[in-house]
């Protein structure tokens, strides 16, 4: 994480000048973890967790469209690595992809260290809706297809790690929590 | 601003350990702005956007003061010169305090080159809620007593920088 950190800045790829910040070219903030989940418990009170999920897809789509635009040639393959190197640089904790399948455009990915799960406090439902509104939305631009995601294991639960499931929207509806094989 | 970095970084101040990014002692991470954006935007339809201040405010003053003990600065003076380099470590603009009167509680200070202005693009009303909420975290630590703060220029409004003031909540 720190080399990775210290390899872009070598390469100006993070620059910090009069309080910006551009990682890859794009305007990025830092927020203390404190904030976010304070931020996330009372949206959920209020609207809902698919509020969050929601507006991290849309805001993981943009995103990748904005990188598209910087770095042609973005393939779906490149997408789903550039999406684990940001998340390992991000301080979510450590993010891997596993079993990707680009054809039928699913795949399972693993968050170790959740820092948001471990950090949330009780819970009874999965808590990392912006990890997999960020995946989701991501992959959905990688792929021009609309791309789902669920938490089928959560630290915040008592899970050893997190994991998720991602896939076209109808054959991740298909699903529940408990009978999702994979 | 680098310059802050590294001097954390050899201090062992900022931290990056199993996916963690640790500044003096608190969890920070990266969230694409465009996600404030989205919960701003959506908040907005059913006027609860004040969420995004209060839940600064509220994890900002743990923030500070978690801060404020780590460094061993205590001291009004040193925390007001302090903090903003801190807060400009967010990278959400450029921070300045141009005014402030202990006694009386009260202070100002401008943002440049505001993150949210920026992607929010043209508004009828001010949109940095969340730094907002941060300043009036910051200044409750360092008046020792709760205070608010409201943006009275913004630069999705036109304004050429963001300007915030803070008062005493005694004063409301």
């Amino acid at each position: 994480m720190f080399e990775l950190m210290a390899r872009l800045l070598l390469n100006k790829q993070i620059k910090l000048e009069e309080g910006r910040m551009e990682v890859l070219g794009i305007r990025d903030s830092f927020t203390p973890l404190d904030t976010y989940i304070q931020i996330q418990k009372e949206i959920i009170n209020l609207k809902g967790e698919d509020f969050i999920y929601q507006s991290a897809k849309k805001a993981g789509f943009n995103w990748f469209q904005k990188m598209a635009k910087n770095f042609s040639g973005l393939t779906q393959e490149k997408a789903s690595n550039w999406g684990v190197d940001l998340i390992a640089l991000s301080g979510w904790g450590i993010a891997k992809a596993e079993k990707l399948d680009f054809k039928n455009n699913t795949g399972k990915y693993i968050l170790e260290n959740s820092i948001i799960a471990r950090n949330y406090g009780v819970a009874n439902k999965p808590v990392d809706h912006l990890f997999r509104g960020l995946l989701a939305g991501g992959m959905s631009f990688a792929t021009k297809v609309d791309i789902d995601c669920i938490e089928l294991t959560c630290v915040a639960l008592g899970d050893s790690r997190c994991e998720f499931f991602v896939g076209p929207k109808d054959m991740v509806e298909k699903y529940s929590l408990k009978k999702l094989k994979f | 601003m680098l310059e802050l970095i590294n001097k954390f970084i050899l201090s062992k101040n900022l931290q990056f350990e199993r996916g963690e990014i640790k500044l003096l002692g608190t969890n920070i991470c990266l969230i694409p702005p465009e996600v404030y954006l989205e919960f701003l935007k959506e908040l907005q339809k059913s006027n609860l956007e004040e969420i995004l201040y209060e839940s600064s405010f509220k994890s900002g003053v743990g923030w500070f003061e978690t801060i404020s003990k780590s460094t061993g600065k205590t001291d009004k003076k040193e925390l007001i010169e302090f903090i903003p380099k801190i807060l400009d470590l967010l990278a959400l603009g450029e921070i300045k305090i141009i005014d402030f009167n202990f006694e009386k509680k009260k202070a100002t200070a401008i943002l440049k080159n505001s993150l949210n202005a920026e992607l929010y693009g043209t508004s009828k009303v001010p949109v940095d809620l969340q730094f907002c909420g941060y300043l009036a975290g910051a200044f409750t630590v360092i008046f020792s007593s709760k205070v608010k703060c409201k943006e009275v220029k913004c630069k999705a409004m036109g304004e050429d920088f963001c300007e915030f003031t803070i008062w005493g909540d005694e004063n409301v």
